[in-house]
């Protein structure tokens, strides 16, 4: 069900072709040059002219400038964190570069996104960072993105762009939204509605798992150079919940993965343990951060085929 | 409604380059910009970049209309309107600094700057020389680096900014270079020109009086410069430059006389070796055009005089290049009645002594030709001087004689009157010819300056059969004067008779490598008119008849163009793409040498670890070999960081021996 994700495709990317395009400022250096060939032609002036073969040139040029600026950007991006759709997603992105110039006024922009985030001067001494934000749109695993880069370098009259591949997996998840309530304990406990999380006493720890909530590391110990632990309290709530796509019968397969997702992080706040069950997936009951995150993979990734009639 | 911005996206150097250059371009239409343009500029200027640099209000949408249609109703108010040369540039200049004052957006700053290059064009309407060129060249460039500097995102001295802005200038260079030649200066429009402002020169005239010339030979302005095209130069003492012919004269008085038909050309017979001459004039305000003795063709909108002389068809207002093609001799079989009645047309009175030495010539039936041998002959022998002073003689046949018989000193304006004079009593049809004489070769562009300075008149006689021949007094009584030039007869003069403080004498007393100096510049700004302030569509013409190309196909130029734009631009791409790739440096290079030595012991080195947190974490895993790493962590950093880096050299060699020795030994935990 899982994609493979690609082996080795943390490395920076140089990206595609870069286009050296027109934009509106163009228009703009076209009437300036036609106000000065109408000047040189008028009186006849051979300086006038050259001042307009001048400016024509340079700004001619100036595209071969802008090819060569972008040219030689790489970018990578850190992990990417996994959002809810309708959240915006950040992309740590790292431009860097091997050349022995400096690439100026890089700007990186997502394909569906009008705005543009600055990333600024990049060279071989100063790699530059900035976090892209992007809207999250659609739930699912995403092997990776193709961003924009773009750049007014030099003189502004034409924008030099280039899509590039990052190559970092990320995750979206459903939006979670639904107003059914949780369905009814499995196990009749000491159901402690409307307290969350845990009990009180002190229980001892344990080796931090990675993707788990970091409330509960015990951060002195870390401070102490000793590996990362988490303290663990006893009282947690003994709720046991099913969360089964079968009792949301009679909805859309989006809206019941949206009131699933919604399901996951309520049980989980209350500290309860909790399993889902999805046609063709099943997974066991437990609780924890690393739990909470299996489900909602399962959940971003579930492709719902209807059963035949 | 108040609009706020509490920054704005444009300021610092490159809004304060883009002000000096407003200001710059203002500066040489000052005569032209209304003061209150000027007083509008300042304001506003200052005002938008203190707007930035203390963080103030914008102004808002009404205030900054009342701004605007106060500047542009004080340019009415004061110019009386809003179109037109003067009111224009004002209102432009308004303009222009009203953008300044509201630029807050990367939008506004490049529409500032494309309007800030069409105001440098201005400065280019009423004078296009060398210099000026120069000036503008310099603004433009500066708005350029500002552009440069605004697109930049971390601030770098503006210093690279600007020689971005020069290294963009010189790759764009060719593709300049070959629009210049090629592209079409055919323009069906009409052509205006503003840049007339007729000098009060104070050059030739249309009469010759006595001491008209030799009030010129204090004035050095430049008259006009000549270009040998096929490199054929005359010795100067041969450069007679025609200027006007003179009919009717009375004793020292001489004019153009009453309007004649000229001789047709059929009759005007040239011989000898043909010299092609590019004349660049200055304007004069008058009609009147030079060309090397004796004028056979010319490419100006000009006709010919009777006399064989140049007349423009309109006032020579602006600088005027024309090309004229010369030879020597003239024969002139037959002559036109009105010009030979003119031609010995006697003065209003001659005195019985006159026309006694005149009969004295004539004795023994000598030909006209011996006649006027014989006058030259008579002025060599009865010493008459010539000289700059000659003080003031009569107006009439009083100061005639007086001249002739009795001071016998005079300036070559003398000379030629008074020959021209006695030759038509001595009934030998005869004229006066002004103009220039010599000039200055300029060894470096091989051209001939002419000045005022060298303005002379000569004589020309009818020798019946024969034609008009050219008489000089002046090479007979003063033959250094032709020869040598008339700074360095004055100079040899002056050194051989007293120090006086004559300016002449102080213009070209100057030293030898000043002197050159003067000719280096000179040629430059000359080649910068003829070259390229003179390539207008007729020099054009001509550069695509010398290429073998048909004129005005310009659909086929327009593609070959694109044709050959393409494989320019590639080749400077390439040459951009290597110039970037480069070679890491060695610095460089032995520190990754370094770090490879530590990764093999299993220390290695994080993408975007700097070298110094490296080296703590290295000496911690490496307790023994703690000292050595972070003595060449610090050479490292020194040499590439420091603000006067070590030479790489000693950090190289100590990598070197560091990986040929050191031998790892890690800390065992």
């Amino acid at each position: 069900m899982k994609p493979e994700p690609r082996k080795g495709a943390m490395g920076a990317t140089g990206g595609g072709r870069v286009l050296v395009l027109p934009n509106s400022y163009t228009v703009g250096l076209l009437i300036l040059l036609f106000a000065m060939w109408y000047a040189g032609a008028s009186q006849n002036n051979q300086a006038a002219f050259l001042l307009c073969f001048v400016i024509f040139s340079v700004a001619l040029v100036s595209t071969m400038h802008a090819w060569v600026n972008l040219r030689g950007v790489q970018v990578k991006s850190g992990v990417i964190s996994p959002v809810f759709v309708g959240e915006n997603m950040i992309v740590p992105l790292h431009a860097s570069t091997h050349s022995t110039r400096g690439h100026y006024g890089i700007r990186a922009s997502y394909a569906l996104e009008k705005s543009n985030y600055v990333i600024g001067d990049v060279s071989a001494e100063n790699p530059a960072r900035g976090d892209l934000s992007i809207s999250a749109l659609n739930r699912g695993f995403y092997p990776g993105l193709e961003i924009e880069l773009s750049s007014f370098y030099p003189l502004g009259f034409f924008t030099a762009r280039k899509t590039v591949s990052i190559q970092q997996e990320f995750y979206i998840y459903p939006k979670p939204e639904g107003k059914r309530p949780l369905p009814a304990s499995l196990t009749e406990g000491n159901e402690r509605q409307g307290i969350l999380a845990q009990g009180d006493d002190f229980a001892g720890v344990r080796a931090y798992r990675r993707g788990e909530s970091q409330r509960h590391i015990d951060w002195k110990a870390v401070a102490r150079n000793q590996p990362m632990q988490v303290k663990q309290w006893a009282g947690e709530s003994d709720q046991t919940l099913s969360l089964d796509w079968q009792e949301l019968k009679g909805l859309d397969a989006e809206v019941r993965l949206s009131q699933l997702a919604a399901w996951v992080l309520q049980a989980e706040n209350r500290g309860a343990r909790y399993g889902l069950a999805l046609p063709g997936l099943e997974i066991q009951i437990s609780s924890g951060e690393q739990h909470q995150q299996e489900c909602l993979q399962a959940l971003a990734l579930f492709r719902f085929t209807p059963e035949p009639a | 409604m108040i609009q706020r911005f509490t920054h704005s996206m444009v300021g610092g150097p490159a809004l304060i380059w883009v002000s000096v250059a407003i200001v710059l371009s203002a500066l040489p239409n000052l005569k032209q910009i209304a003061p209150l343009a000027l007083v509008f500029m300042l304001f506003t200027l200052v005002a938008r970049n203190v707007v930035h640099g203390r963080r103030l209000r914008f102004p808002s949408t009404i205030l900054r209309t009342s701004i605007l249609l106060i500047g542009l109703g004080g340019v009415y108010l004061s110019t009386g309107s809003l179109v037109g040369a003067k009111s224009g540039l004002s209102a432009l200049l308004v303009l222009i600094c009203m953008k300044a004052l509201e630029t807050n957006t990367p939008r506004d700053f490049q529409v500032l700057c494309l309007l800030s290059w069409f105001l440098a064009l201005t400065g280019l309407f009423f004078e296009q020389e060398l210099v000026r060129s120069l000036y503008i060249g310099l603004i433009c460039w500066m708005v350029g680096a500002a552009l440069i500097h605004f697109h930049r995102d971390v601030k770098q001295p503006m210093r690279r900014s600007f020689r971005t802005g020069f290294t963009l200038f010189l790759h764009a260079l060719p593709v300049m270079a070959l629009l210049f030649v090629f592209f079409p200066r055919s323009y069906g429009g009409f052509r205006f020109n503003f840049g007339q402002s007729p000098r009060g020169t104070t050059g030739m005239s249309n009469n010759l009086e006595p001491g008209s010339f030799s009030a010129l030979t204090k004035n050095f302005d430049d008259v006009f410069r000549v270009n040998f095209p096929d490199g054929n130069v005359p010795p100067l003492a041969k450069m007679y430059w025609r200027g006007n012919v003179l009919w009717e004269g009375d004793g020292f008085r001489w004019s153009r006389g009453p309007g004649m038909y000229s001789e047709p050309p059929r009759h005007r017979l040239l011989k000898g070796v043909a010299v092609r001459q590019e004349i660049t004039m200055e304007p004069h305000g008058d009609y009147w055009l030079f060309g090397m003795d004796r004028i056979q063709n010319f490419r100006a909108e000009a006709g010919f005089d009777p006399g064989g002389c140049m007349r423009s068809s309109r006032p020579v207002h602006s600088t005027l290049r024309y090309e004229v093609t010369s030879l020597p001799i003239e024969k002139q079989a037959y002559l036109l009645t009105d010009h030979k009645t003119a031609a010995l047309r006697q003065p209003r009175e001659v005195s019985a002594r006159v026309k006694e030495l005149v009969v004295s010539w004539r004795a023994g039936g000598k030909t006209d030709r011996e006649v006027s041998d014989t006058a030259l002959r008579w002025l060599k022998q009865e010493k008459f001087r010539y000289s700059l002073e000659p003080g003031r003689y009569e107006i009439g046949s009083e100061g005639f004689d007086d001249f002739l018989f009795n001071r016998r000193v005079g300036f070559c304006e003398h000379y030629a009157a008074a020959y021209a004079t006695l030759m038509r009593v001595a009934g030998i049809p005869s004229r006066v010819v002004i103009g220039y004489l010599g000039g200055e070769f300029n060894p470096h562009g091989r051209y001939v300056i002419v000045r005022q300075s060298d303005a002379h008149a000569w004589c020309e006689i009818y020798i019946d059969k024969q034609g008009w021949a050219r008489v000089d007094p002046t090479d007979i009584l003063a033959p250094e004067r032709v020869t040598l030039g008339l700074a360095s007869y004055l100079q040899q003069q002056v050194s051989g008779l007293s120090e006086g403080d004559n300016p002449a004498n102080r213009q070209f007393g100057m030293k030898d490598w000043f002197r050159d100096l003067r000719l280096v510049w000179d040629n430059a700004n000359f080649q910068w008119n003829l070259r390229v302030l003179g390539f207008d569509e007729g020099a054009q013409r001509q550069f695509f008849a010398n290429l073998h190309l048909p004129y005005g196909r310009w659909h086929l130029y327009a593609a070959w163009g694109l044709v050959g734009l393409a494989p320019i631009l590639a080749a400077l791409g390439f040459w951009l793409r290597r110039a970037q790739r480069g070679r890491p440096d060695a610095l460089v290079e032995a520190y990754v040498a370094f770090c490879q030595t530590l990764a093999a012991a299993g220390m290695a080195r994080e993408a975007n670890e700097g070298p110094l947190h490296f080296a703590g974490r290295a000496t911690k895993s490496f307790p023994e070999n703690a000292s050595e790493i972070e003595q060449i962590t610090d050479l490292y950093v020194r040499s590439r960081y420091a603000r006067t880096p070590l030479p790489a050299r000693d950090f190289i060699q100590r990598v070197r021996a560091w990986r040929s020795k050191t031998r790892l030994k890690k800390l065992v935990t």
